[in-house]
């Protein structure tokens, strides 16, 4: 076959491909369910607070759902129960606690039947801040550190 | 459990002191029973691929810390105990490589579990597999700083060409973005082979936020390497609703996917989708599925079932959700639960699954069908990221003494951090202490991996058997609390198992052996 015409039939089936594809593209995409209404513990960046208070206990795994670092924090509207996420997250981030520390949280409060949970995305105390979860509400202890970025991430040693 | 069940935190100090402990206590321990069964080192030959994620200890600036990983790849067993090639993509927090095995060994006993260890150019990994059949199996890492789960099967070399690759596939992919928020994705395309993709349509849900149905970007496509590592290994590259990957050829019917953008991991599989065009009408039976991934507060997994009766409307809903130890049963007490599915116009297989509960709420579901007696699941509540997998389930009844027999098995969860299980179980068709076991486990917190470890418990079926059923297995671990789970039963070859207790995230399933 002449390579022109070779040219031209890749081209025809390349040019029908195409048509195809944006046929199928171009089709109504389909209906879903459009965002439901906020379940218990589901993490509402748009009612974020902030809240001060000291620390009352500091459990790292707390045998309380969710799983996970809790604290009681004693603030001037009462005591309540401050989740945080993994605690081995706290730990790789050099972020200790313990009773009597002065902490300030942004985060959101959320009801449950067992009483109101405060869902934390940073944590203050001192002059250390930490981020605990992205702006869209994942825990980072649950993305990970996929995205340290600069700080060039390095396995440890051993056989990938 | 899809590859997107890798999560994060808890369980009780006495667990982990427990683990380190090893054997003491109430339990008498003894040594590992002599294997029993037809498996051996010849039951694995041949050429597999696989696919597993997990959790990797990774170090960067500050403390070393825990980050998800995935690897996929290819394997080459000769049946006599040796690995004589392969090839593997593994994304790590350091980078994405590509690495071949050489002099690497394995070791299968009669109960179809094994060892496997895989050497390449930078060490030795090392895997705890168990044979669902001489075709098929699961596998565990059980390495220090790297834990993970998932599964093999063998590879059809004949597949190893981009023409083979034509028709509609159902995939499945999660993993975390380069944000780093969690991701699930679930949708289809057609491969007209040759490598091209001419459309394709998918669902995605970052941390909890559904997108809607989206076309595919520009620039999809699939291509078989031709340096050699496609006709040898089955790899190939591939860009699949954005995302780059390589992926590895089971059989014209099944590809493993790995994303290589170093930024974000992701993982998944696709499936040939049957070639019919689908409506409501082609859901109609019982289903079971199984999900796995993240809420707001942690991991999250899910497992239920319900009648579809190929007209829009579910009944018989069951579901048991463990999200970071707060369990939801529906019907929850005193509730009842109504719901509707809907198959997207066009034939595509796409469609949605919706319940409420009169108690616990709404619960929103995204699908497409591979088959009409098989999906990929997308749980698209607000703040979740879950998939998984839909199937047809048995019509019953289930009992005991049609689950009686073996099992391979595969468990991940979380409790402290990652741990991911595999091992045998062995049902009879008492109705008592039924269930006896033998596993090999990763606790990636305690950096410690447990071998041969027992368990045994009762498997109690509630007539007819396809709800939810409860297994409770205790380990001779004696500190180590008991497993409970809520079993529900594909057929009386495969159940789905989520854990329900309060300190642990955990799901998986069994297989029968033969």
């Amino acid at each position: 076959m002449q390579m022109a015409t070779r040219v031209r039939i890749v081209g025809f089936f390349s040019v029908l491909l195409l048509l195809l594809s944006n046929i199928v593209w171009a089709q109504q995409l389909a209906d879903r369910p459009r965002q439901p209404p906020m379940r218990t513990l589901a993490y509402d960046a748009t009612q974020e607070t902030v809240v001060e208070g000291t620390v009352l206990s500091y459990t790292a795994e707390s045998a309380t759902p969710p799983i996970g670092a809790h604290l009681i924090l004693q603030t001037a509207a009462g005591a309540i129960d401050v989740h945080l996420g993994a605690a081995r997250f706290l730990q790789a981030n050099n972020f200790s606690l313990a009773t009597g520390d002065s902490v300030r949280v942004v985060g959101v409060s959320s009801e449950t039947r067992q009483g109101t949970i405060f869902l934390v995305r940073v944590i203050q105390k001192g002059g250390q801040s930490l981020v605990l979860r992205t702006a869209n509400g994942a825990l980072l202890s649950v993305a990970r550190t996929r995205a340290l970025g600069a700080q060039k991430a390095q396995q440890q040693e051993g056989a990938r | 459990m899809s590859t997107s069940t890798k999560r994060w935190v808890l369980l009780a100090t006495i667990l982990l002191a427990s683990l380190t402990a090893a054997c003491g206590g109430g339990r008498t321990p003894v040594g590992p029973p002599i294997p029993t069964g037809n498996f051996s080192n010849a039951n694995l030959k041949g050429q597999y691929a696989f696919l597993m994620s997990g959790t990797e200890l990774c170090s960067g600036s500050g403390s070393p810390r825990p980050s998800f990983f995935t690897r996929a790849g290819s394997f080459t067993a000769d049946g006599s105990g040796h690995i004589t090639g392969g090839l593997e993509d593994v994304n790590l927090c350091s980078g994405v490589f590509t690495l071949q095995f050489t002099n690497s060994t394995y070791s299968i006993t009669a109960d179809g579990r094994g060892t496997l260890s895989l050497t390449n150019s930078t060490g030795t990994t090392n895997y705890s597999i168990t044979l669902s059949s001489a075709t098929a199996g699961v596998i565990a890492e059980t390495d220090v700083n790297l834990t993970a789960s998932g599964s093999f099967q063998r590879q059809n070399v004949a597949a190893f060409s981009d023409l083979a690759i034509i028709g509609g596939y159902v995939f499945d992919f999660a993993g975390i973005t380069a944000t780093p928020n969690p991701e699930s994705v679930i949708g289809r395309f057609d491969a007209v082979g040759g490598g091209v993709i001419t459309s394709g349509l998918f669902d995605s849900n970052v941390a909890g936020t559904p997108s809607g149905q989206q076309p595919f970007p520009a620039g999809a496509f699939y291509k078989l390497d031709t340096n050699g590592d496609g006709t040898n290994f089955g790899r190939g590259t591939a860009n699949i609703a954005g995302h780059i990957f390589a992926y590895y050829i089971v059989d014209a019917t099944r590809l493993k996917l790995l994303g290589t953008d170093p930024a974000e991991a992701f993982s998944g599989e696709a499936f040939a989708q049957q070639n019919i065009s689908f409506t409501a009408a082609s859901l109609n039976s019982g289903f079971a599925f199984l999900l796995g991934g993240s809420s707001s507060t942690g991991p999250i997994a899910t497992a239920g079932r319900f009648t579809a009766d190929g007209a829009g409307n579910l009944t018989s809903i069951f579901l048991d959700e463990n999200d970071s130890g707060r369990v939801t049963l529906l019907p929850s007490q005193g509730g009842t639960v109504t719901g509707t599915y809907t198959v997207d116009m066009g034939g595509f297989g796409g469609g949605t699954a919706t319940w409420t509960d009169t108690k616990a709420g709404t619960f929103f579901f995204i699908f497409y069908l591979i088959s009409p007696t098989n999906a990929v699941f997308q749980e698209i509540d607000s703040k979740i990221t879950s998939d998984g997998t839909l199937l047809a389930q048995t019509a019953g009844p289930v009992s005991p003494a049609t689950l009686a027999g073996d099992f391979a098995f595969v468990w991940s969860g979380v409790s402290t951090d990652e741990e991911d299980f595999v091992g045998q179980l062995k049902l009879t068709s008492a109705s008592g202490n039924n269930a006896t076991g033998i596993m090999d486990f990763n606790e990636f917190a305690a950096g410690q991996q447990f071998f041969n470890i027992q368990f045994d418990g009762p498997l109690t079926i509630v007539p007819p058997g396809t709800g939810p059923n409860t297994l409770v297995a205790t380990t001779t671990l004696s500190s180590l609390m008991p497993f409970t789970f809520t079993a529900y039963a594909v057929d009386s070859n495969n159940v789905f198992l989520v854990g329900v207790d309060k300190t642990r995230v955990i799901a998986g399933s069994v297989v029968r052996q033969p």
